[in-house]
């Protein structure tokens, strides 16, 4: 009977033991398995030196031609000495030949955040490096661009050229219709007597034509945000084109504008042409900031 | 002195003085409680004793390889309902396959500990409490106390040593049956390959992860431990006591792992 | 009285105090057991019987006065003192208070093991010995919840005599008892008496178990000891609370109360 019992503690302890036992392997298992560590390659070290490295942590990984080599060990900030910035030392699990024309920068892995660092070893023909520290690249802020092109846009609308263009425009064609409109039944004369409408037609055609050139163009964060606006785009290429048709009219007109004013149709050309420059003017206004930010969103996706 | 001696005080008069009363008792309660933990503490530098030893064993044996079987059935589908919820919100996305990350990384950060944390509350502390309001209630401590037996020693040292080796253990193994649970959810239900599934899933966690994981179930497995035994000892009024403080010690002890869990997460991870 | 009259006192009480609940259990508690002898405490339920015998050992402590073990003063006594002369006692609880997880053999020798340093050999043959004793040889390894009621108790008094204390306190020995275990447990006081020579303390509201073993029997009553004196004298006793406390269990002077161990 009480042997019994001495089998039965022995059991448990067996048991007990057991247990312990397999839960420990798990976990050294485990732990090797999350540190990622792969402790029986020689290991390689290298530095690099950024200016700023948006928040890259050691344990971040270390990626080559897309295939993960290693990580990051450790951050280290200089501010003084012969090469300030944040000196990042990496663990590599093999030796990592680096030619002229390297790269080193660091990306994010989602746009929910997430850092690895980037190396790209540079083309094979130029000459070997083997430098105590490499050059990272400043990090691509997504933000901070975001914030840039948002305050180009807003200078550009609100002090900047393109608002004033476009309002001068507004007012060359405001000055034709009201001239066209005080002249009525005179229009020939005017129109004889002074080629100032034509050369006024001719004038906004143009600036708006700078404008829309430098936007396709994509001159300027601005030009950036309207080539992939397309509504934006759309109404100003309408009402240069618009605009267009109504010059081409009257330069077609042979020089015989007073045929050309009888023509019924220019006056309610010219006016929606100016309704539409308008409409895209306020329209730019408005939804500046949305396009904006959606614009790069989505081009963040 | 564990034994107690019946209290008796005049019943206050206004509700200000019944407050004051509450708030001083739950004050001292506490303070009880923390000697006690102290003093199992002290207590465990008889751990390695031949007796006490054997004892440590067979309460390993009664609170961690009995506790496996639920510890089991409630971490494959913990993980299970992980992988089929997320799985189905990533789905809308096309990223099914990150089911591994998240459900790696909750159990083992805070679903692991926390579950087996309320699972031994429930099914140990409550037997724990128990036990020791029976054994108030029966004398059986007054006679441990008599024969100059320490009752700490002998009842709450093994338990809480038992329990602080146990909990982390049984934290770990909720955390790999979760992570099963998961990839079987994520195999049938959502077609993630058992391989993809897996590289996901340790290729977010950290190993930071598992070790504050396993620090949160060993204060956890304290908590409980202390919770219930002070409870137990503190039972009165017979058998109708014994639930009380049974019913109080699992109560205590599930907001304790939550406000703990709580100060952790937030003294780790921010 | 065939009591040897050694006066040294074992366990003395100096006018203790203790208050439950507003209500003066003990009052002014005045009495002095001597060696050897058997000092039997009567009275009804709720007269502070219970509360009495936990003072001895320092289960409660008193709100006024003292109680003295031999010379030293039980209400100051901390830690490793208050060990010592908690040594010097056998305590046998109400239910025998046996951890229910032991075997009634591991019960016994859980003093053994805990506080001494003998080997298992010795361990064995004392707990087989009191097993012996208290008639229950066979039982050792039982679980406390497998036996009944007598048996616990039974048990509960080995576990109190295997460490051979000088005194021994029973906390209502006969309670809820049939009256032939309860003399089976008479008996087994008696021979402890004899043949160990302890001093024994035994509460009770048994009159019949306190008459055939007590060398004094004490009566309660408001907190107080109403009454000390011999079984002999206790029944012929003037004193009112002893003559009804008499009458409710039958027994009278004319009396059936012949002392048989003499």
């Amino acid at each position: 009977m009480k042997k019994d019992w001495r089998e039965r503690e022995l059991t448990m302890e067996v048991i007990v033991g057991a247990f312990i036992v397999m839960i420990f392997l798990g976990l050294g298992y485990f732990t090797i398995i999350l540190s990622k560590e792969t402790w029986f390659t020689k290991k390689t070290e290298m530095n690099v030196v950024f200016g700023n490295v948006m928040g890259l942590r050691d344990g971040d990984s270390v990626v080559v031609r897309g295939m993960p080599i290693g990580k990051v060990k450790t951050l280290d900030l200089a501010v003084n000495g012969e090469c300030p910035g944040v000196h990042v030392s990496l663990m590599l699990d093999e030796p990592l030949v680096m030619h002229e024309g390297y790269e080193a920068k660091i990306v994010s892995t989602s746009i929910l955040g997430g850092r690895q660092l980037q190396l790209s070893e540079g083309p094979a023909d130029a000459p070997v490096l083997d430098l105590d520290f490499y050059r990272g690249k400043d990090p691509y802020d997504l933000m901070e661009d975001a914030a840039d092109i948002v305050n180009a846009a807003r200078t550009q609308i609100t002090e900047g050229k393109i608002f004033e263009k476009i309002r001068n425009v507004v007012d060359n064609i405001d000055e034709v219709v009201t001239r066209v409109n005080a002249g009525k039944g005179t229009l020939g004369k005017i129109l004889s007597d002074d080629d100032t409408l034509y050369s006024d037609l001719e004038a906004s055609v143009a600036s708006v034509r700078t404008m829309v050139t430098r936007v396709e163009q994509g001159k300027g964060s601005i030009g950036k945000l309207l080539s992939e606006d397309s509504t934006l785009y759309d109404d100003f290429s309408a009402a240069v084109a618009a605009l267009k048709s109504i010059t081409e009219g009257i330069e077609n007109g042979e020089g015989s504008v007073g045929k050309f004013i009888k023509d019924e149709s220019l006056y309610s050309d010219v006016e929606a042409t100016i309704g539409e420059v308008r409409a895209a003017v306020d329209d730019f206004r408005e939804t500046a900031p949305i396009t904006t930010f959606s614009s790069i969103f989505f081009g963040a996706f | 002195m564990i034994s107690r001696e019946p209290e008796f005080f005049p019943p206050s008069r206004n509700m200000f003085g019944r407050l004051g009363r509450s708030v001083v008792f739950s004050f001292r309660e506490t303070g009880r409680a923390v000697v006690l933990l102290v003093m199992a503490i002290l207590a465990m530098r008889h751990m390695f004793k031949k007796r006490s030893r054997t004892e440590i064993v067979v309460q390993m044996f009664v609170f961690g390889i009995k506790s496996l079987g639920v510890i089991t059935v409630v971490a494959i589908f913990t993980g299970m309902i992980l992988a089929l919820q997320t799985g189905l919100a990533l789905r809308q996305f096309n990223q099914e396959v990150n089911i591994g990350t998240a459900v790696m990384v909750s159990m083992l950060r805070e679903m692991g500990p926390f579950m087996t944390g309320l699972i031994l509350a429930a099914c140990v502390g409550s037997a724990i409490a128990a036990q020791i309001g029976t054994m108030v209630v029966s004398e059986e401590i007054a006679a441990l106390e008599i024969m100059s037996i320490d009752p700490v020693r002998y009842l709450v040292m093994p338990r809480l040593v038992a329990m602080l080796i146990m909990t982390p253990m049984l934290a770990f193994y909720m955390c790999i049956m979760g992570v099963i649970g998961g990839g079987l959810v994520g195999q049938t239900q959502l077609g993630v390959s058992w391989d993809a599934y897996i590289d996901n899933a340790t290729r977010f966690a950290e190993v930071k992860d598992l070790v504050v994981g396993m620090f949160k179930a060993f204060l956890f497995g304290g908590i409980i431990t202390v919770v219930a035994c002070h409870q137990g000892f503190a039972t009165t009024q017979g058998a109708v006591g014994v639930g009380f403080a049974t019913r109080k010690a699992v109560i205590v002890s599930f907001l304790l792992i939550l406000v703990v869990g709580y100060f952790v997460t937030r003294i780790f991870y921010v | 009285m065939t009591m040897k009259d050694n006066t040294d006192s074992m366990v003395r009480f100096e006018k203790v105090k203790k208050v439950f609940a507003g209500k003066a259990v003990l009052d002014g508690m005045d009495f002095d057991i001597r060696r050897g002898e058997t000092f039997v405490i009567v009275g009804p339920s709720g007269t502070g019987k219970s509360v009495t015998l936990k003072h001895m050992v320092r289960l409660l402590t008193p709100d006024q006065g003292d109680v003295y073990v031999g010379k030293d003063c039980m209400n100051e006594a901390t830690g490793s003192r208050l060990a010592v002369l908690r040594e010097r006692f056998g305590y046998l609880f109400q239910g025998g208070a046996l951890l229910a997880w032991l075997t009634v053999g591991e019960n016994i020798a859980l003093p053994l093991r805990e506080k001494t340093t003998l080997t298992e050999a010795e361990i064995q043959k004392r707990v087989h010995a009191t097993l012996e004793m208290v008639e229950m040889a066979g039982d050792y390894d039982k679980r406390p919840s497998d036996i009944s009621g007598g048996m616990c108790k039974r048990a509960g008094l080995a576990r109190a005599i295997v460490t051979e204390p000088e005194i021994i306190l029973y906390d209502e020995p006969t309670s809820g008892l049939d009256p032939v275990t309860s003399r089976t447990i008479d008996a087994l006081i008696a021979r402890l008496k004899e043949e160990l020579g302890v001093t024994s303390v035994v509460v009770t509201h048994d009159l019949h178990s306190a008459l055939s073993i007590g060398s004094r029997i004490a009566m309660l009553h408001g907190g107080r000891v109403a009454e000390t004196s011999t079984p002999v004298e206790f029944v012929k006793s003037k004193n009112e609370e002893v003559q009804s406390f008499l009458k409710s269990q039958f027994i009278t002077e004319a009396g059936q109360w012949e002392r048989d161990a003499r």
